[in-house]
């Protein structure tokens, strides 16, 4: 291309340019990101990655399938996106949803939220126990402190462009031995009495009920890879209560999902405000190590 | 365009974004994180896909606001380059022109950096450029010439410590 108005490029450099454009990126390089890319938008959903199995000569189905290291090392598996990727579903399918359960209700539990949630809700495999559970504790006990101020304008996400992370290790979602949460001691100055009597319980228990839908609709989209869903669930339920009871929950499900979806700034921002908000909460250890795991 | 078109466009073109992404100053440590907020950002922006331009020149756009962002956190800024030698300007196997390449770009200002490297080297035109970077067309060609003399000088200064051995 010559440009009347730009001096031709000198002879010397246009060779050095022509060599250097001969010289492809490594293909071991190009193998390495493209497998991480496929994986990250296979876990966004991101149609045309939906093939697990599929994609560009399919990469080891044991690429990223058993929560060893991120796969990325492995860089021998070359173009290995789709494969990883199929594994990932098998496992989120498998361990991961039938320990969450459980793991919920112990929250529930010990954060002390366990108010009406048990009736008409859909727990899958553990409903039993988990309404065992809640019930020992459902005498009201609406008035969780509300304390999620700071967290929205904490939260700030990335913005556009900005430095993004490392996928995660997919099945590293949920560990089934830790809690979710932080076993809180419940607010116990702030049990309201008698409160299942009040239509302000009622109430209570109402929106408590909604935040527990979106909560758990948020974690469910995370056992099953779908980091995306799982942030924008947990986007609308800060929307709708910035300061609601599950607050913690929601933020910790959403820290999560920024992670695996590999904005790591925006995930640590949000930690932040996590830790600032909830300093006596355990959780920030657990998702710091996830987000130090993901560093380069 | 279907999510397998856009599976076809980033199989085929992820290997010039990644060397776009290289010269314009990403390290190949942080390619992935990079290329993965990138084509996840293309993506979301498919509909924006102007059908008269290419692809690929498309994502130079990207390419060029993906490696400013990442410039801009001073701990990239922060690494140190190992002062490794370089034979020959040219001639060289094993890549090493391509590294030549990187490794003197990075003593360009950004703005110089990315007109040497969309224009000289990945082909783009100067008013495609100056769209791109919606600077004006006579700063573009100004850029380029000021890109293409620090860039001769850091080839020289890079292969020189080869040769002489001393700075």
């Amino acid at each position: 291309v010559t440009d009347p108005r730009l001096p031709p490029l000198p002879q010397d450099l246009e060779r050095l340019f022509a060599e250097a454009n001969e010289q492809p990126v490594p293909a071991e390089l190009v193998a390495q990101v493209r497998g991480r890319v496929t994986r990250a938008m296979v876990l966004r959903g991101v149609p045309g990655f939906d093939d697990p199995g599929g994609g560009d000569g399919g990469g080891s189905p044991n690429d990223g399938g058993s929560g060893g290291p991120p796969g990325d090392g492995g860089g021998a598996a070359g173009p290995g996106g789709g494969g990883g990727a199929g594994a990932l579903a098998a496992a989120g399918g498998g361990v991961v949803a039938k320990t969450a359960a459980v793991k919920l209700a112990a929250l529930a539990a010990t954060v002390g939220l366990a108010v009406g949630v048990g009736a008409g809700h859909t727990w899958g495999v553990q409903e039993g126990r988990r309404s065992e559970t809640l019930s020992q504790k459902d005498d009201g006990e609406l008035s969780r402190p509300a304390q999620v101020a700071g967290l929205a304008a904490d939260a700030g996400e990335a913005e556009d462009g900005a430095l993004p992370a490392p996928a995660m290790p997919p099945t590293v979602l949920w560990p089934a031995e830790r809690p979710l949460m932080s076993p809180l001691a419940p607010p116990t100055g702030a049990r309201a009495p008698a409160a299942s009597a009040s239509s302000e319980a009622a109430l209570g228990r109402s929106a408590l009920r909604r935040e527990r839908e979106l909560i758990d609709a948020a974690a469910s989209a995370m056992r099953s890879g779908n980091a995306q869903q799982a942030l924008d669930v947990s986007e609308q339920h800060k929307r709708q209560f910035p300061r609601g009871q599950l607050a913690e929950e929601r933020e910790a499900v959403a820290i999560e999902a920024l992670v695996t979806l590999g904005r790591r700034e925006a995930a640590r921002a949000r930690l932040d405000g996590f830790r600032r908000t909830y300093p006596a909460s355990a959780v920030p250890s657990r998702l710091e190590a996830q987000i130090n795991s993901s560093d380069p | 365009m279907s999510g397998a078109d856009f599976r076809v466009l980033f199989e085929r073109e992820l290997p010039f974004v990644l060397r776009a992404l290289q010269r314009l100053g990403v390290r190949d440590a942080d390619l992935p994180d990079v290329a993965q907020e990138l084509f996840l950002s293309v993506f979301d922006r498919l509909p924006e896909l102007d059908p008269s331009s290419t692809p690929r020149k498309w994502l130079f756009a990207f390419c060029v606001r993906f490696a400013s962002n990442y410039r801009r956190l001073a701990r990239h800024r922060a690494t140190e380059l190992d002062e490794r030698r370089f034979a020959n300007a040219a001639g060289s196997a094993d890549g090493e022109t391509r590294e030549l390449v990187v490794r003197a770009l990075e003593a360009l200002d950004f703005d110089r950096r990315v007109a040497l490297v969309l224009h000289d080297l990945e082909g783009m035109t100067a008013p495609e450029l100056a769209a791109l970077t919606d600077t004006p067309l006579n700063t573009v060609y100004s850029r380029i010439r000021l890109a293409r003399e620090d860039f001769r000088a850091e080839v020289a200064r890079l292969t020189g410590l080869a040769e002489g051995g001393a700075l």
